[in-house]
Order: C-alpha cells, then structure tokens, then sequence
C-alpha cells in the first residue's frame, strides 16, 4: 500500500463545499482518474481518503492537505494522473509518499494563518489585540445540540494582525479542538468591532509534532 | 454568501457546467421552483440544459429556488435572483424555461418570476422582459398557471425546446418585437400550447362554456414525442454537484412511458406510447457518464424498471462495469412481486428499504383501480425481501378511491398484519411503515371524471387507518389532508385559479411541498381575496363536460379514458 500526501488549493467555487462535500467530491476525482484506491469493503466501496483538518464552509484554503492510500503509484504519476480532471477551484500544488503507519493528519496539533478581507464598522486600534492577547482566559458559550458549554478560547490564540479592510489571525488547534473563526469575529463585534466579511482563507496550516 | 445555509445552492461552477464567453449569444434558463438539491436531481432538466448548450449561439444556464433565508437577503439588499452560471439577474435572460413538476411549486414560480423583477402576467410584460415557458408534467392541466406563461409545452421537451429558441431568437431580431406575433409564431411549434390564443368562457354557473382557439392557433395541442430513444440526445457528461443532493448519482432512462394501464395514474397515460432504449446503448451510456462523472451509484431511471423487456440480460451487462468501477445500482421504482425483489436482491447495494404501493387494501378495489397486484404476490415479494436482508418495508396506500367501500379501509390492516406474520415466519426482522394519502383524481387519467373526496371525509379515513395501525405497532406517514385537497384543487382547476395562486404568493406561500412550509389558513385566505370557491373543482364531472384541460390532447384521448372508467365501474 502506499500513502500518498496530497498538498492543495480550495478555491471559489468548491470553497462553498462542506468537508463531507469536499471528501465526497475527492472520492469521484479519484473515481474518474481510475485510480487503483483501497477501497473500504462492503456494498457501498469508499476509496480511502483521509482529510485534514476541515475548513468552515465559504473558507479557501492555499494549504490544504490529505492522505489517499492507494495499492501502488508514484507522487509523480498521481499528479499526472489527475492532471485535468478536478473540479473548478481545486488545485494541486504537490504529491509526497508518506510511511504508511505514520499517524493520520488529525491526530497532529496544527497553526493556521487566517486572512479575513471585508469591511470594518470601525477597525480596533492595536490596543484591543493587545488586551485580548494579555487576558488570562477568554470565556465563550458554545452550543453543542445537547448541551451548551463555556469554552475557553485564549489558549489557542497566537497573533492578530489588521489593515483597513482585513484581518489576520494566527491560531492552534488541538486534536481535541481549538478557536473557530465565528467566535473570534463575535468576540471583536462585542467591542463595535464588527467585520462584514468579503472572503475567508487559511492562507498556511502548519503541523507539529504529535501529541 | 456567508449569511445564508448551504450557499452552495447559489454559486454555480460545477464539474461539467457549461460556461461560455461571448456577451451575444441568446441567454436561456432553467428553472426549478424547488431547492438546489431536489431540482439538480430532475433527469429532464439536466437533459436540456446540456441539449441546448451543445449549440454554440444559445448559452443555457440554471436557476433554483432559494431557500427563505436567501429570499430575505435577496429582498433586503435589493437584489434579483441570480443565474448559477453567469450569475447574472433573472430578468436579463431572453427565454426562461420553468419546469411544472408538483402543484405545490406554483407559488415558487411566481416567487422565482417577482425576486428576478418579471412581471407575473404574461399580458403585463414589455418587449424586454424575457419569454417565459414551461414544460413537464404540470402542464397536463395548464389552465391554473396559463396566464404567467407565453407557452406552455405538452409532452417531451428535447427537440421542441430548440424550436422554441429558435422562434424566441428570431423573435427578438425583430424591430417591432410584437408579444402577439411572437405568440402567434410559438403556437404553430408542434406541442406549444400558447393561453393568450385560447378564450375560456364561463356561463352564469360558473362552469366552464368554450374554451376557443383564436386566430389559426392549434385545437386540440398535442403531445409532442420523441419517437427514438436510442437516437434522442442524452448527456454523457452531466454535472456533477458539490453539495449532496437528493438522487446523488448516475441515471440513465431505461425507457419513457408505461405500459401497466394503472388507472389513476397521471405519468402511466400521458408519457405514452412505450418507448425504449436498447440495453446496448444504455451500457454505453452508463459507461461514459460514470467515468466522467465520478459517481458511486448508477440509477437505472424508468416509471416501472422490470418491466424492461431483458432487466437481467442489461444487469448482466453492467456487471463487469459494476465491478471495475465500484459502483452499485440501483433500481427504483419496483412493482410489488417477487420477480421485482429478486432484481432489487440481484442489483442493488443497499439493501435497506423496499418500497411497495399496493394502493388499496382489497384486491378487488385494486382490479378496480388496474393496480393488479394479489395479495399472494405480495406476501412472496415479503418473503423474499425478508429473506435478501432488507431491514424495512414501506407500504403505499390510497384512500378516497372510486368505488371505495368501508370493507376496503378495513382489508388494509389484515393485509399489513399478513405481510408481517410472513416476515416474522422467515424469523427476520423486517419493519413496517405505512404512508396514507389521499386519492387525488388527476387530468387525462381514466378517473378524471371523478370528485375528489372532501377534507373530513379524507380526515376520518386515515385516521380510522392510523389507529389501526399504529395499535398494532405500525408507522403510518404520508401527506397531510389539507396538502392533497388543494393538489386536487391546483390539478383539477382552471384559468380562474391563477389569481387564487398569485394571493397565495402573495400571503406567503412558499415550498408548499415541504410541509413544515405549508400553511392552510394562507391558501384559504387567497381563495377568500380571489372569490374562488375551491370546493367547486373537487366535484365529479360530466362526460359532456368541457374541462379545462381538454385543450391538451395525449394518445390516450378521451373516448379511451372513458372507456378505461367503465371497465373500472364494470370491475
């Protein structure tokens, strides 16, 4: 079997997907280029595919990644072979083989670098991030459908960075979960620092070492 | 985009959607009155869509019903209802081609027609607003909604709809662009039924005088046919879409029209005569749309699929295919016999859910109905779906039916308990769920003449049914009372109506099919405002009878659908 890492682009209009749309949509690339998958047994066969981490829906990403297992090819011939065939707005950047038992995307601690372009009601001065950085936690309720929970988001805060009409924001995410992006535009909207949003991209994911 | 649900419903780009370049070329769309994913699901729109993009001066492009939180932001920015491919306003398209699938869409017609700031009333329209037809089903009683529309299209759409490009095309060259010249044209396209050429009188009753034919155009319309299925264009390469939606799969169309005679139903009459499609082409197409597509799943698409003359011998065919893409089939719509079972067990992936429509509880309302199916054959379809590891059994039944007696009600529950015990003999687990609707008696089907039973009529019935089952520890669903009775309303009316579905629009009305949507006291205040009695359609009709839609014309004529009810009433 071969692992083979998938390193991509999701843009418009396949940004609009969800990460069950875009693992669907992956499984029929696959499907049309012929590959030789492994396939999950049973009546329904899925070729193997292992996404990385998702993003929300309406978000581009420059730097996404995921795992196909495949019985045997090269990264070269994978490019080659679906050269042509991805829907509008996905592009491949690179291929590399990848030990087959090493851990599953997910299971890695990850950055991402989050560029927000849109509109200002009125842009926070330096100050606000400042403060929000400073603070020891940052409380926020999250509803889940059974239950509604406080979570903290501080600790997956790293960095904020804002121009007139944009927003950088630098985050980590854990295996067991990390910030989302509404909840920080909620956070800066309580303080009149509200952004009416144009596009979402995580323009780097980064992983580290396994936890 | 970031303010609605699923705005993958809006944007467009799909694999294999057509996308073209030039600012000249003549702009059509599609339109489905229904959500994204119900309306990307219709085999027929899709065969068009890719017809008419195959010619290089028409660009053909789609547009489907938003959903309420789309329709809010649309409204409160004051935007129109954009094309998925251009995304360009509704109203700066030339054709608009809306397809009539279900009654409970209507509303959405003229929801679609006002977000992109068209006129609702064809007479209401200037010589630059855009041409709007309509085709599918729907118009087999085009009276209700035959004012909004310039034409309205009997019977298959493939080839006609090129006529009406061509005729919308060289229209629009014109200086004058006259709208009674463009109507006077589409009206000599073969299957064109064009309302503003047609004058409906009413006598002092209320019923329906004349229905004339002015000025040369066509009387009866009629149904226009694709004669050679395997010669008939059908896209190999279909889009694909991003967001997940209803039929997710592959189709291929077996064959159009069927050939059971049941006699209530609408498509079994007005897609006749039987026309099919050779195993070896559909194997080729089949083939051709799974590898450019992708898909997971081939649905094998006809209006009763074993009744393909060599099932086996094309499942056979497919096999290899079937193995060397990892695709499974499906095949839906089944008759209720064993012989069905067998190809469900032989073919299909998912043995999950069997869904059976005895319709009636009795066999002889079912003779009555030309449903025949025994009672014996169902119980072996049972057994053998236990046996093939199906976990659930949906049963189909009708109430309101002519000649339905007290005795019929009560022969459902019998039949259901039988079917069960034969389950549990086979020592499988096999669930049983039930759906009761109500008989909707439909244009061009033998029982046309008949009245459609009343709401409390209706009421009591499935409730008595409901009780009766659910006792036993039976699911029953199916559509709500109010739903059917103004189905048979919209299906059964005349031009009148238009204005009771404007109000209703007007009120509100919305995804009426959705029945979290549906709002009664809405319709009945627009029947209220329009002084429409809606009851007055629900009434049984004479042969003599003019009815609005004898203006259309299948090759199941008249005089062979009275023949078919007095077989039923002879039964």
């Amino acid at each position: 079997m071969t692992r083979l890492r998938l390193l991509y682009g999701k843009g418009a209009p396949i940004a609009f997907l969800s990460h069950l749309d875009l693992w669907r949509m992956l499984s029929r690339l696959v499907r049309r280029a012929g590959l030789p998958m492994v396939y999950s047994l049973g009546f329904h066969p899925r070729p193997h595919i292992a996404m990385g981490p998702p993003l929300p829906v309406g978000a581009m990403g420059d730097q996404e990644q995921c795992d196909l297992y495949l019985e045997q090819m090269t990264p070269a011939t994978l490019v080659e072979r679906l050269k042509g065939l991805g829907p509008p707005g996905l592009l491949i950047h690179s291929v590399r083989e990848i030990p087959e038992h090493e851990k599953a995307l997910t299971a890695f601690p990850f950055r991402s670098l989050w560029q927000l372009d849109g509109e200002w009601q009125k842009a926070p001065e330096a100050d606000w991030f400042m403060n929000v950085l400073a603070r020891e936690s940052i409380p926020v309720h999250r509803h889940t459908p059974k239950r509604e929970k406080t979570f903290d988001l501080r600790p997956y805060l790293l960095s904020f960075c804002s121009g007139t009409d944009w927003l950088q924001v630098e985050t980590v995410s854990y295996p067991s979960g990390g910030a989302r992006l509404d909840e920080i535009l909620r956070l800066l909207k309580a303080d009149q620092h509200e952004l009416t949003l144009r596009s979402i991209c995580r323009k780097r994911l980064q992983f580290g070492p396994a936890i | 985009m970031y303010l609605v649900e699923k705005p993958a419903r809006y944007v467009g780009g799909e694999l294999n959607s057509c996308h073209k370049l030039d600012p000249d070329l003549f702009r059509i769309a599609l339109a489905y009155p229904d959500l994204y994913e119900i309306g990307m699901s219709n085999l027929g729109l899709s065969i068009l869509y890719h017809r008419l993009n195959e010619e290089p001066a028409l660009y053909c492009q789609r547009v489907y019903a938003p959903a309420a939180d789309m329709e809010r932001l649309l409204r409160a920015k004051g935007l129109s209802l954009w094309t998925l491919e251009e995304h360009a306003p509704l109203g700066g398209m030339d054709l608009i081609g809306f397809s009539l699938q279900y009654e409970m869409t209507y509303t959405q017609i003229l929801n679609m027609l006002d977000l992109g700031g068209i006129p609702l009333y064809t007479q209401e329209r200037q010589s630059t607003d855009p041409v709007i037809v309509a085709g599918g089903p729907g118009t087999a009683n085009p009276e209700p909604m035959a004012p909004f529309f310039d034409a309205m299209l009997i019977g298959d759409g493939e080839e006609a709809i090129l006529d009406i490009a061509r005729t919308v095309k060289e229209w629009k060259r014109e200086p004058s662009r006259d709208r009674g010249e463009l109507h006077r044209s589409l009206a000599r396209i073969p299957g064109l039924y064009v309302p503003s050429l047609y004058h409906v009188g009413v006598d002092a009753n209320g019923l329906l005088q004349e229905v004339k034919a002015i000025g040369g155009a066509p009387w009866p319309v009629i149904s226009r046919k694709v004669t050679d299925l395997d010669r008939a264009f059908f896209p190999t390469k279909p889009i694909v879409p991003g967001l997940e939606i209803v039929h997710d799969r592959a189709q291929v169309e077996l064959f159009r029209g069927c050939l059971r005679g049941c006699r209530f139903c609408q498509a079994g009459m007005i897609y006749r005569p039987q026309r099919i499609r050779s195993a070896n082409t559909l194997f080729l197409q089949a083939e051709a749309i799974l590898s450019n597509t992708g898909w997971e799943e081939l649905g094998l698409i006809s209006l009763s699929t074993c009744d393909y003359p060599d099932l086996s011998g094309l499942l056979e065919q497919l096999q290899p295919l079937q193995k060397r893409l990892r695709v499974t089939v499906s095949l839906p719509s089944l008759r209720a016999d064993s012989f069905s079972v067998k190809l469900a067990r032989l073919a299909q992936g998912n043995k999950i859910t069997l869904t059976f429509a005895p319709e009636a509880g009795s066999e002889r309302l079912r003779t009555v109905i030309g449903k025949d199916i025994r009672d014996q054959e169902l119980v072996e379809a049972v057994r053998m779906a236990a046996d093939a590891g199906f976990q659930r059994v949906k049963l189909y039944f009708m109430v309101g039916l002519p000649r339905e007696t007290q005795k019929d009600l009560e022969d459902i529950l019998p039949l259901v308990e039988k079917l069960r015990a034969e389950a549990r003999h086979a020592r499988r687990r096999l669930r049983f769920s039930t759906a009761i609707s109500a008989f909707v008696p439909k244009a061009h089907t033998a029982f046309q003449w008949e009245a459609m039973e009343d709401l409390e009529r209706i009421r009591q019935k499935r409730s008595f049914l409901r009780q009766q089952l659910e006792r036993i520890g039976i699911e029953t669903g199916g559509q709500r009372e109010e739903l059917s009775v103004l189905e048979g309303v919209l299906a059964r009316g005349d031009r009148r109506l238009a204005a009771a579905i404007r109000e209703a629009w007007r009120g509100g009305s919305r995804l009426d099919g959705w029945s979290d949507f549906f709002s009664n006291a809405v319709w009945q205040e627009a029947f209220v405002r329009a002084e429409i009695d809606p009851r007055a359609y629900l009434r049984a009709r004479e042969r003599e009878e003019i009815l609005p839609w004898s203006v259309v014309r299948y090759p199941t004529g008249p005089a062979y659908l009275w023949r078919e009810r007095e077989r039923a009433y002879a039964e």
